[in-house]
């Protein structure tokens, strides 16, 4: 579990980023994150494939692009809560008293 | 005794050249002849080492051929042949000259015995010349000399030297000192062996006094250092934890409706009219509950460990983990989103706790990163100690409830430490900078490391670390499940509660008080080899560490203690499969508890 990245072969690390990538597209952005962070020290390496960069790259554009979207989402639903009416209360998990 | 018919007997000797040449006795040596055959015997001691295969030869030939004869020589007066036992042996092995024989067939058939401590000896006597700065070179030139030249008159161990020397040739390497392997039985196969260079003497150059006691500090010094860092390592995120324990408890005490109770499947609920043994007794039904399900758990897992059914176990963590993460997660959050006012959606919520549930599942039981690894440890380590139906609540609860501070709280550092067999493998972490908690509780952390703690060395880092969860016993390959006992590794088991404090500085009900004492547990193998080489005493301390398990529970004196342990158990920077593994089974047990 949690092999470091350091003793990996070029060709796993090659499949670990790869599936961490396209796991990713299940609404895992953090995956993605996940990627960026597993294989950031080795990405310097000679023998590495150059598709971990890919990888790597398509995965951090990917989750900036997916939390901005629901970084978006977000702000929308907590400044038109209100404004919604019973929509924006069915949606909400915790009524807060008082506010 | 130099009786001519020793030395007359020396000259057929010759013939067993085979044997280690003969070498005079020490008080004899001055003839000629027997100062060739000792130099000679300086040769042969070297060939004899090489040489255990020509013994066959010699033996058979009965000419003495062949380089690894131990020359007969004239024998002690009062010592027993060394094969048979007959008093008194007048030759003696001219190699080592430390053994005597009655006659050459003796010396031949003890040969296969002795030929290994020969070595062995003829190296030590080598180095004692060295240490006391003879020409070390002297037995070998004189070989020299004497396989060029022969011995004079002795035409007949001429021709055994060079048969020897030919048979020898092609395997000689040269040093007396050659390591003995093989089989003393299966001569020819240690004839048809492979040279290998000779070893060095294993003697370490002997150090003064002043020296050996300097070394030793030194040594020590760098012990203490080791173990210091070790140490460190283990006890920060124990800290964190500690310290994010406190933070959630504060919040989350806030709020009204979430809050964590109290677990549903006590028998005894103390009331205010109870009396004081009603109290007692209640509450050891309730601690029997509590450590009866600990127990049953802890049996299953080991059961279905042993019985090998590796993949059950996994799925099963799998499951705990993700039901930790996800679940608890949700209701922990649902807390902390009413006390902090968050107003949160169920899509953003579902999608958040969606990510952080498989992300450490990901983390924890396949790759990542280590420190990711860790950070989802450390956070489910603290759901398990806030979850709402746990022993550390009841504990909280009832001690809230009777305005008593529980006894004995404890943060029990049971350390095995690490020692990789690459030495950087587990100190690649930061040193530890214990920090306060903001909200400035008492934190008395009492580090009684010194008395009791057992430092097992060792730890490989592809062996990964010892499971806790009961089950002791050794890494099987490929296993990685196996909760075994591996090399050494520092573990930290914590055993922190939180306990409400006398109403004190803020005359608050919430402050909590946080003590710990830290109790190194023993975990049975003392000493760390350390000078043996650290893999090798790391994994036979770790094997002893499995037995912390059962050491554990009869310490336990806070309930919780699994999840902090477990905690601390994976934060040994350790790569390994098992930490996860660890891990999780003893976060399963509190959480099923």
């Amino acid at each position: 579990m949690a092999k470091p990245i350091e003793k990996m072969k070029p060709e796993e690390i090659l499949t670990a980023s790869k599936k961490l990538f396209f796991g990713g597209f299940a609404l895992l952005p953090m995956l993605w994150v996940y990627n960026i962070f597993y294989v950031w020290p080795v990405r310097n390496r000679a023998d590495l494939s150059p598709q971990v960069r890919h990888y790597m790259l398509l995965s951090g554009i990917l989750s900036v692009v997916l939390f901005v979207v629901f970084s978006a989402w977000f702000g929308i639903f907590v400044n038109q809560r209100l404004n919604w009416g019973t929509t924006g209360d069915t949606l909400t998990v915790v009524l807060v008293k008082g506010v | 005794m130099s009786s001519p018919a020793a030395r007359g007997v020396t000259t057929p000797s010759g013939q067993t050249s085979s044997f280690p040449s003969s070498s005079t006795q020490p008080s004899d040596g001055t003839t000629v002849n027997t100062q060739a055959l000792s130099s000679r015997a300086g040769a042969d001691s070297r060939a004899s080492t090489r040489g255990q295969q020509d013994t066959p030869i010699v033996v058979a030939a009965t000419a003495g051929g062949g380089d690894n004869g131990q020359g007969d020589d004239e024998g002690g007066e009062d010592q027993p042949c060394q094969a048979c036992g007959v008093f008194p042996a007048r030759f003696q092995c001219s190699a080592c000259q430390s053994v005597r024989y009655c006659s050459q067939e003796c010396q031949a058939s003890d040969w296969k015995i002795h030929y290994r401590e020969c070595a062995e000896i003829v190296a030590a006597q080598k180095e004692e010349q060295t240490e006391s700065q003879q020409d070390p070179g002297r037995p070998r030139s004189g070989a020299n000399g004497a396989r060029e030249t022969g011995v004079p008159g002795d035409r007949y161990s001429n021709d055994m030297e060079m048969t020897s020397r030919a048979a020898a040739s092609p395997s000689r390497s040269g040093v007396a000192g050659e390591p003995l392997g093989g089989e003393g039985d299966n001569i020819r196969a240690t004839a048809n062996r492979p040279r290998r260079r000779p070893r060095e003497p294993r003697r370490r150059p002997r150090l003064t006094p002043e020296q050996r006691a300097a070394y030793e500090e030194a040594e020590r010094i760098a012990d203490m250092k080791f173990y210091m860092l070790q140490i460190y390592k283990i006890i920060k995120p124990v800290v964190v934890c500690i310290c994010l324990s406190i933070l959630w408890v504060k919040i989350s005490m806030a709020g009204s409706d979430y809050r964590p109770t109290q677990s549903s499947y006590t028998v005894y609920k103390e009331s205010p009219n109870s009396s004081a043994s009603q109290n007692f007794l209640g509450s050891l039904a309730n601690a029997g509950i509590i450590i009866g399900q600990i127990v049953i758990v802890t049996i299953i897992i080991v059961v279905l460990f042993k019985r090998g059914h590796i993949k059950v176990l996994i799925g099963f963590f799998m499951v705990v983990v993700a039901m930790l993460l996800g679940f608890m997660g949700y209701i922990l959050i649902l807390n902390l989103i009413q006390v902090l006012r968050i107003p949160l959606d169920y899509l953003t919520m579902a999608f958040a706790l969606w990510n952080f549930s498989v992300t450490g599942l990901i983390s924890v039981f396949w790759k990542g990163p280590m420190w990711v690894q860790q950070m989802y440890l450390t956070v489910m380590n603290l759901i398990a100690v806030l979850c709402p139906f746990g022993p550390l609540k009841i504990l909280v609860e009832s001690s809230r409830n009777q305005n008593q501070e529980v006894p004995a709280l404890l943060y029990t550092v049971n350390a095995v430490w690490f020692m990789a067999s690459p030495p950087d493998a587990i100190l690649n972490r930061e040193t530890l900078n214990s920090k306060e908690s903001s909200e400035s509780e008492d934190l008395t952390l009492n580090n009684d490391a010194s008395p009791r703690t057992n430092f097992h060395g060792g730890h490989s880092r592809a062996t990964g670390r010892d499971g806790g969860a009961s089950i002791s016993s050794s890494r099987n390959s490929g296993l990685d499940a196996s909760f075994s006992a591996h090399g050494g590794m520092s573990r930290t088991s914590s055993t922190m509660a939180l306990v409400p404090g006398p109403n004190g500085e803020t005359g608050d009900r919430d402050a909590i008080e946080l003590r710990e004492r830290a109790r190194s547990g023993d975990s049975g193998s003392s000493p760390r080899g350390r000078g043996e080489g650290s893999p090798l005493a790391g994994r036979v301390a770790n094997s002893a560490s499995g037995r912390q398990e059962p050491n554990r529970d009869p310490r336990r004196d806070s309930r919780e203690t699994d999840d902090d342990e477990e905690e601390h158990r994976e934060t040994s920077g350790d790569d390994d499969d098992d930490d996860g593994k660890v891990l999780l089974c003893c976060e399963c047990l509190l959480f099923l508890s």
